[in-house]
């Protein structure tokens, strides 16, 4: 899950060109807070989905939903674990 | 009837003279359409429509849908043995073959793209309908067809990349014979304005990912439509089928995304975005889908007598 988090960190503060330590893992990852918009959720939700081969939610569709950036690592954690389980099985 | 310009991209093809505006067209509308087909038949159904089908029911399969949009938009063109259809913007040729293979008409399709001319001749080929089919490589506005020629033209998710619409109603309505139609599927924006036109997403998907696109409203289509001497017939409003479409293609790149990647980096990503961008349009009706067929005097065919959905719409 820490290693999941800080990816997710590192490549929102990248898509905002901020250093890491402005995407606090409570920041809510909708556009007010963080300053992503919707075009930018969709391209997060995308690489997120590449990098770590699972099914996002719309993140564009309805951020207030998903929360903050620990939110996001989470619903990403719990997948990568339900298929490692599912690998092991 | 030139309204202000609703997004960027179409402020800037303002700005373009009508020659510089169809050379840009053939450019950048093609490359979208250029890339290897082999990827389009990962995500798209076995015919290849890149436009939405018709759902009865969400959950149904791509196919149906596509297949019902075939067999719906046949019944809407009645085509008659001997009858000259014009597709419009042909792609690799799904609505057209389909047709050729449905009925006895004559077919000419035109498309930007020379891999879709390549892939639509070669199935003509395989299916049989070769000798009634014809595929050129050609920008609507340079076609030379003459007066009362045609009778059928079909655009579906082309016009939307056609800037000069004066100019392509004004075509339509002149070599389409007596009793001829014109069907249009594509893409409009509500008059009163929703979600924002200028928006980094708007710009992604109408010029970085398609290369130009206008929407424009129904009224005003309708309008050019009218204009051009012919009379609406018929309307309809398909833009939660698109929605459910799109939702089919991203799940299709998602399955595929690494042999997508292994034939063009990056370009997985820029479907599932563009589409994704698409489908929240759709289903926030921001952006809508309608399908519109007119008349060159009487019609031949009665919407009344066409089949209505089983169940509960999608």
């Amino acid at each position: 899950m820490e290693s999941i988090a800080a990816r997710v960190r590192a490549e929102i503060a990248a898509d905002l060109r901020q250093p890491v330590e402005q995407v606090p893992l409570d920041a809510r990852i909708d556009a007010v807070e963080l300053g992503i918009d919707s075009l930018g959720l969709i391209k997060l939700s995308v690489r997120l989905e590449e990098i770590f081969e699972v099914t996002m939610p719309d993140l564009a569709a309805d951020p207030q939903a998903i929360g903050s950036v620990r939110d996001v690592a989470r619903l990403i954690a719990d997948q990568v674990e339900l298929r490692g389980a599912g690998g092991a099985a | 009837m030139n309204p202000v310009a609703r997004t960027r991209a179409e402020r800037e093809a303002t700005q373009r003279s009508a020659a510089q505006q169809r050379e840009h067209e053939r450019q950048v509308v093609a490359a979208h359409y250029e890339h290897d087909p082999e990827i389009f038949s990962m995500v798209l159904d076995r015919r290849l429509a890149y436009a939405t089908g018709v759902f009865l029911d969400p959950s149904e399969d791509l196919e149906t849908a596509q297949e019902r949009k075939y067999a719906r938009i046949a019944a809407k063109l009645g085509i008659r043995p001997g009858e000259r259809v014009l597709d419009v913007g042909c792609g690799w040729g799904s609505n057209l073959l389909y047709l050729a293979q449905h009925t006895q008409g004559i077919f000419q399709g035109i498309t930007l793209s020379r891999q879709q001319q390549q892939v639509a001749l070669a199935r003509a080929e395989a299916w049989g309908v070769a000798d009634r089919v014809k595929i050129d490589v050609c920008h609507v506005e340079d076609l030379a067809l003459a007066p009362g020629s045609v009778d059928v033209v079909l655009f579906s998710g082309s016009i939307v990349h056609m800037h000069n619409r004066e100019a392509v109603h004004r075509l339509v309505g002149q070599i389409l014979r007596p009793g001829g139609r014109v069907l249009i599927s594509d893409c409009y924006y509500p008059v009163q304005v929703r979600g924002d036109r200028e928006s980094a997403a708007t710009q992604y998907i109408f010029v970085e990912a398609l290369g130009y696109c206008r929407l424009i409203g129904l009224a005003e289509e309708l309008a050019l439509i009218e204009e051009a001497g012919l009379d609406v017939l018929h309307v309809e409003d398909l833009t939660r089928h698109y929605a459910i479409t799109l939702a089919r293609w991203i799940d299709n790149v998602r399955e595929n995304r690494k042999k997508i990647e292994a034939i063009a980096p990056g370009f997985s990503a820029l479907l599932q975005q563009y589409m994704t961008v698409a489908r929240l349009s759709f289903e926030r009706r921001t952006a809508l889908e309608y399908m519109i067929l007119a008349t060159k005097g009487a019609p031949a065919v009665d919407p009344g007598t066409w089949p209505v959905g089983q169940g509960r719409p999608a």
